[in-house]
């Protein structure tokens, strides 16, 4: 038998920790359906019973405040998981159950993992697990999820309640009571054939949230149900939800003084988090220390990281040199020799090339995220991202863009909000990378001698401002409505699990190399064979297929002033990877890349090869950063992205050749 | 009444009244931060606050904690 579980609880609850040790590296991630938001899923077998394990965004509660309450609810009314594990900061019962008690509310079976029982001990309180499962009615399994404590008795608690009917939770409602039983009674009548109890959908339909008021809108006792709303409205001095909300809250109140044997009363003490947070969220000092971590990030992730990718570069490039020279002396035809080295060889060099980047990215991101400091990060960077229409969290994606767009495009995961991640993301390759460094440089050394400094600077300015530009763009065309004002939990300062940090490294490279790998391979294989084909050219020659594309779109590129073939082909080989264009010009042209400095100069002119570099800088994402803007949204942004890149480029070399052609 | 905002440093408030909309109102809430709580201000940020319920924290923008009345206690 096969049965789906569901992973519930609010964010910083050990949620995640508990789904990796409850199922170890047998997991598997994608979206859920129509977003871009993370699903990941997770397998136990015991016997002939077989589980599939969701893992649900974390949330507060059932309400749709966000979209990642509104896929909890679509997944539990439209999937109807046999079981849902709700974990809980057993430290903070109170808000904590609020989720637990709608979903008993509900109607679904379920079992509680009070998480963090040490933490529980270190503040001196007692809760009475019995007790605790006796008033809910369902089980309760106390466990410590970062030291594993209690995972095995989960597990085995689990497996025993697949079949469980816990009974439907009752708080008492007050004043409106009478009202939540009619609208009940009403939905019994009409037999409407929803996964939740039809007292939850009672009282749903009296807070009138949309989704669950559909389930009623074709039914003949719509007026009735009209009548009691309004009802209820005038009764109650508030919002129906609000008081609704209060009650719950009173109930969960009463439950946790009666199962918490020694209550210290919690005054709102000044604690070591407190102390550490007057320092970083300090106005002066906060900004600064916040950069100095940004600072230790990027070196983490380049300095440490380059060295180790310009190895495993130089390694491929071995390779396929060595294993062109074997094929060709062994008496194979040219193509093979160049199929394995141009195609196969680069091709997955290209993408090993990044892991130290995704590895060194993502052991540094989940030591802040998991120490509690990016949330602070957030927090401080709020004010002066607003003013860019971005989220304070956006400042890390952009930062590490500098390096390279694939782990930026990666650390955007941090955000929280669908709307912030996406644009984020559509700006990210506007920020100068470091492959696009070395045709700068090639650039600035041939044609302008004596500004190469100044001409670089510009081209890194213009990414950022263009960046700032797109995200107001983007924002106002596709995102209509304010940021988000800021309203979130501050966890309380941890050391970072080492397990979960190498856990969640694994996972990552794992990822990129399965779902990002195959797409980058498909694509060098894809213009090798355009620079290959027909049989018997010269490679990437003005015969071959990828030299016709570039004939073509030469005339297109004319008002840019560098309208020939070999700019295009350069052009298209930088979509592999940016740093192509100067070793594709150099062959093109018939020189080492020693050579090329004085070919540029006779072939371009200053303005023409500055026009060229700001395609370079706009123009189209490397394959790699397609690939993992597919993977971390979907096809439809990936190509939104390739579109606007080359629009936008285009457009602004084409303006800039033609404005400074008015003046020089 | 004040709002949240205009309160000093390790001062105590009852939150008396959340002017911030329907959605930021229930937001709040699945928080744990409702009418009629007392919270604690930890820290003022340049813009943003920081308070305590219990032993939660919570970050306020300084929009939102403009929009939340509060009387000292």
């Amino acid at each position: 038998m096969k049965y789906k579980i569901a992973l519930a609880g609010n964010p910083n609850s050990g949620k995640t920790t508990t789904f990796n040790q409850l199922v170890g590296a047998r997991e598997k991630i994608g979206n859920w359906s129509g977003t871009t938001v993370e699903r990941k899923e997770g397998f136990l077998k015991k016997n002939d019973t077989e589980l599939v394990i969701v893992d649900l965004p974390g949330i507060y509660s059932l309400n749709a405040y966000s979209i990642d309450e509104q896929i909890t609810r679509d997944f539990l009314i439209n999937e109807k998981p046999t079981l849902s594990v709700v974990i809980i900061d057993a430290s903070n019962l109170e808000r904590n159950l609020y989720l637990l008690s709608q979903l008993l509310e509900m109607g679904q079976n379920a079992i509680l993992v009070l998480n963090m029982m040490d933490i529980v001990k270190q503040k001196g309180l007692e809760i009475d697990l019995e007790e605790l499962s006796q008033i809910l009615g369902i089980p309760v399994i106390p466990t410590i999820a970062s030291k594993g404590e209690g995972i095995d008795s989960l597990k085995d608690i689990i497996f025993d309640h697949l079949d469980a009917h816990p009974n439907i939770l009752h708080i008492d409602y007050g004043d409106i009571d009478e009202s939540i039983h009619a609208i009940d009674s009403i939905i019994k009548e009409e037999k409407i054939d929803i996964n939740i109890s039809s007292k939850a959908l009672a009282i749903k339909i009296l807070e009138n949230d949309q989704t669950f008021s559909d389930f009623l809108k074709d039914s003949p006792r719509l007026e009735d149900i009209k009548v009691i709303q309004k009802k209820v409205q005038d009764k109650l001095k508030k919002d129906t939800d609000s008081y609704i909300i209060e009650r719950r809250y009173a109930y969960l109140h009463g439950l946790v003084k009666e199962c918490t044997k020694r209550q210290i009363t919690i005054e709102e003490r000044f604690t070591l988090s407190d102390k550490i947070d007057r320092i970083v969220t300090n106005r002066y000092i906060g900004i600064p220390i916040f950069l100095l971590f940004m600072y230790l990030l990027f070196t983490l992730v380049f300095k440490l990281g380059t060295p180790l990718v310009e190895s495993i570069d130089a390694f491929f490039n071995f390779l396929a040199v060595k294993s062109s020279y074997l094929i060709l002396k062994i008496g194979s035809p040219a193509w093979v020799a160049s199929l394995v080295s141009d195609g196969i060889i680069s091709g997955v060099g290209s993408i090993i090339v990044f892991l130290p980047y995704i590895l060194l990215l993502f052991m540094g991101i989940s030591c802040m995220e998991d120490s509690g400091y990016l949330a602070r990060g957030a927090f401080i960077m709020d004010r002066m991202m607003h003013a860019l229409k971005l989220h304070g969290k956006s400042f890390i994606p952009m930062l590490l863009g500098f390096g390279c767009t694939i782990p930026g495009i990666m650390a955007a995961r941090t955000l929280d909000s669908e709307k912030d991640r996406i644009i984020t993301i559509l700006v990210l390759p506007l920020i100068s990378c470091s492959a696009r460094l070395p045709v700068y440089t090639l650039f600035a050394a041939a044609l302008f001698p004596k500004a190469q400094g100044l001409v670089v600077f510009s081209l890194y300015l213009l990414g950022i401002l263009l960046a700032i530009i797109m995200a107001r763009v983007f924002k106002s065309i596709l995102f209509k409505g304010e940021v988000a004002p800021l309203v979130m939990e501050l966890p309380p300062y941890r050391l970072p699990n080492f397990k979960n940090v190498l856990f969640h490294m694994w996972i990552r490279a794992l990822f990129f190399l399965k779902k990002a790998g195959t797409l980058i391979f498909a694509a060098v294989i894809f213009i090798w064979i355009l620079a290959s084909l027909p049989v018997g050219v010269e490679y990437a020659s003005e015969e071959s297929v990828i030299g016709k594309i570039g004939s073509i779109a030469a005339p297109l590129l004319k008002p840019a002033g560098f309208g020939n073939w070999k700019s295009a082909v350069a052009l298209m080989s930088g979509i592999i990877a940016k740093e192509n264009v100067v070793s594709t010009l150099g062959t093109l042209y018939g020189v080492e890349e020693e050579g090329l400095t004085s070919t540029l100069r006779s072939h371009f002119t200053p303005l023409a090869g500055y026009a060229f570099l700001v395609m370079i800088l706009v123009y189209i994402p490397c394959v790699a950063t397609i690939a993992t803007i597919k993977n971390e949204l979907n096809w439809k942004w990936a190509g939104i992205s390739v579109l606007y890149t080359l629009i936008l480029g285009w457009i602004l070399s084409v303006l800039f050749y033609q404005i400074g052609s008015l003046f020089l | 009444m004040i709002p949240l905002h205009d309160m000093p440093i390790g001062k105590k408030a009852k939150i008396k009244k959340i002017k911030t909309g329907k959605k930021l109102e229930g937001r709040m809430a699945s928080l744990g931060l409702l009418e009629g709580d007392v919270v604690k201000i930890v820290h003022h940020a340049s813009g943003p606050i920081i308070i305590a319920k219990g032993d939660l924290r919570f970050a306020l923008g300084h929009g939102m904690s403009m929009k939340i009345m509060v009387e000292e206690i």
